[in-house]
């Protein structure tokens, strides 16, 4: 089912922590809400559960307006951070509980758990109590429990975020599988700009209460409605630099670099810009190269597959991908190669992304 | 902590202390059990030995005397159905209302911050001593024609307890993580739904440890019962039990007896939930 915020709101004490939210999630779709801690992005999704009451505005589920309707008549379900598996009772009783409350048959449901248990894989743990199960088998209990009624939407609320980092790359996957597979709408909410990335097919960006940006995770990629999104979004984040316009090149403090056609009438119609740039676009040369900016090592981190160079631009410190064999010292000075068309500019004063 | 334990971890040091703590320990063991030995003794004693100077502190010559007189005076039996009817009226009253108002005030904010005033309130009643209220109670239960019922005993027990109840009960509340009920919530289920199925269960160990309290407390007062009720209509076994001290003689055997009797249902009711009461106490362990 489709879910709609119109204009939703939520004021604690004459703080707007979520501010007149506009947002449409198609059915089937999954949406992330991404952003940092306090950014109102649980609250947006305790509205939608009934947890929270919607100071202004409306929500709509299937085109059904849910303002004030309880939780248990909202057809939603829930996995929360911490699981909130209920302690007293087996796995298999936590998974049956939604059915349980609906009158369903002591048999019917018995089937219909050990299908879900399937499902997750969770089959021979479902005489368990939630003490005895790691924190993986706990989170899979969760996800049953949210499965098994066929909900008009999975609400999610930094459901990985309590596992260990392998255990997280691995659930990821899974759920994502699971997700595509039973194609139940579904609103995610994190801070992990990399599960917002590999998860979503389209990302909510929100910051102190206020929707950012909306698009497919390679739209907030590859362009960011703003400062705030473009540095949020990617890792590591996006390089930015301080600088003015003289005639049709962006003078920086190390250097000139011309731009595109396409990019001067906007650029000059701001006073002060910053230049952002991805590290994997930009290059590393020899200082004496023409048109390239001079930065000196601050440090560098070898990944592996590749490695990462941390340059000292005047007062900015940016970020530039080298191959895996790049060998740089310390104090060494390098020329940084940037690409016209692969740069955004934003207006330094409101952050707004220009062209 | 560990620099700490090094600093005094010379072996000397740790087994006198740990010989201190015992010698300690059995100190207040005997401080403790040497009444309830005394009065097991002399409600066995015979009337010679429970009067002779210096006292008999062991003695073979035992008589069932007064455990037949109490078991076959019919007013005893009384005495302690009131009793028992005084205490688990009130500890079931109290316990019903105490924990939904715990519950309240644990889960529901409200305006004005009347959370934190109620609660102080509420503990506030507990500050000064029953003997206090007791005119004003007399005179509500007078006014009510409650004078010398049980049900008299029930209301001012379960009064008394209400606030023990609810800040014990608030406590284990708070313990618990809210979204336990929020997740039932978006399950389907109805918020009394969830008080009763998740909430409920998982605090019953701190139910059952309240519960003692409640009943060890209301099963020995003295004053009210004193007060409020004069007849064995309504008489319960602390204030029977004091009544053989009479003008002319103190019956200790009787008494005793009949303390030891009194005494038997709390005792065994605290080893049957023991567990609990542990558990209760040291509310952690039941998070999941």
């Amino acid at each position: 089912m489709s879910i709609r915020f119109e204009n939703a709101t939520k004021i604690f004490r004459d703080l707007a922590v979520v501010d007149r939210l506009n947002l449409e999630i198609e059915d089937g779709e999954m949406m992330v809400l991404l952003g940092p801690s306090g950014c109102g992005k649980t609250t947006t999704l305790r509205m939608l559960a009934g947890l929270e009451d919607i100071s202004e505005g409306t929500i709509y589920i299937a085109s059904r307006c849910v303002n004030g309707v309880p939780s248990r008549h909202r057809n939603v379900a829930m996995v929360f951070q911490n699981y909130a598996l209920y302690p007293h009772m087996t796995a298999a009783q936590n998974i049956g509980y939604p059915l349980r409350i609906r009158g369903v048959k002591r048999d019917e449901m018995a089937r219909q758990v050990s299908e879900v248990a399937e499902t997750l894989e969770i089959g021979r743990l479902l005489d368990r109590r939630p003490r005895e199960l790691s924190g993986g088998e706990r989170q899979r209990v969760a996800l049953a429990r949210a499965v098994i009624r066929r909900p008009a939407a999975f609400l999610m609320d930094e459901p990985l975020s309590n596992l260990d980092a392998r255990l997280r790359l691995q659930m990821r996957g899974e759920l994502k599988r699971l997700q595509r597979g039973l194609r139940i709408t579904t609103l995610y909410v994190t801070h992990d700009q990399a599960e917002a990335m590999t998860l979503a097919h389209r990302v909510a960006v929100m910051r102190e209460g206020k929707l950012q940006q909306v698009g497919t995770p390679m739209e907030l990629y590859q362009r960011p409605a703003n400062m705030f999104v473009a540095g949020f979004v990617g890792s590591p984040a996006m390089n930015f630099i301080q600088g003015r316009m003289e005639g049709a090149s962006f003078r920086l403090n190390g250097g000139l670099l011309s731009l595109t056609p396409d990019q001067l009438p906007a650029a000059a119609s701001a006073e002060t810009l910053v230049l952002g740039f991805r590290p994997e676009c930009a290059s590393l040369t020899s200082p004496q190269e023409d048109g390239a900016l001079l930065g000196i090592v601050y440090v560098t981190e070898e990944m592996g597959n590749e490695t990462f160079v941390f340059l000292k631009c005047e007062d900015a410190l940016i970020t530039v991908r080298a191959e895996a064999h790049f060998k740089a010292e310390i104090g060494d000075v390098l020329g940084v190669r940037v690409p016209p068309s692969s740069v955004r500019l934003f207006e330094a004063r409101t952050g707004k992304a220009l062209v | 902590m560990r620099e700490l334990k090094g600093q005094y971890d010379s072996s000397f040091v740790t087994r006198y202390s740990s010989f201190l703590k015992y010698a300690l320990l059995m100190l207040f063991a005997v401080f403790f059990l040497f009444p309830m030995y005394w009065l097991v003794l002399t409600s066995l004693k015979t009337q010679a030995d429970q009067f002779s100077m210096p006292p008999v502190w062991w003695t073979k010559r035992l008589t069932l005397d007064y455990y037949r007189a109490i078991i076959f005076d019919s007013s005893f039996e009384t005495l302690a159905f009131n009793s028992a009817l005084a205490c688990g009226g009130s500890a079931l009253l109290s316990l019903v209302a105490g924990t939904m108002g715990a519950y309240s005030l644990s889960r529901f904010r409200l305006p004005f911050r009347l959370n934190h005033h109620l609660s102080l309130w509420i503990l506030s009643t507990r500050m000064f001593p029953p003997i206090v209220s007791i005119v004003p109670l007399f005179l509500i239960m007078r006014a009510l024609d409650l004078l010398d019922t049980r049900l008299a005993l029930v209301l001012a027990y379960s009064v008394f307890n209400l606030p023990f109840v609810v800040w014990m009960m608030k406590g284990f509340f708070d313990e618990l993580p809210r979204e336990l009920e929020e997740s039932a919530l978006v399950d389907g289920d109805t918020h009394l739904g969830a008080f009763l199925r998740i909430v409920l269960p998982l605090v019953a160990p701190g139910i059952a440890a309240t519960a003692i309290f409640c009943m060890i407390v209301s099963w020995n007062e003295f004053l009210f019962a004193l007060i409020l009720t004069q007849t064995d209509s309504a008489l319960t076994l602390p204030v029977g039990i004091a009544n053989q001290v009479t003008q002319y003689e103190i019956r200790w055997g009787v008494m005793s007896a009949a303390g030891v009797v009194a005494m038997t249902p709390m005792f065994i009711f605290a080893l049957m939930v023991q567990r609990y009461l542990v558990r209760g106490l040291s509310f952690g362990a039941v998070k999941g």
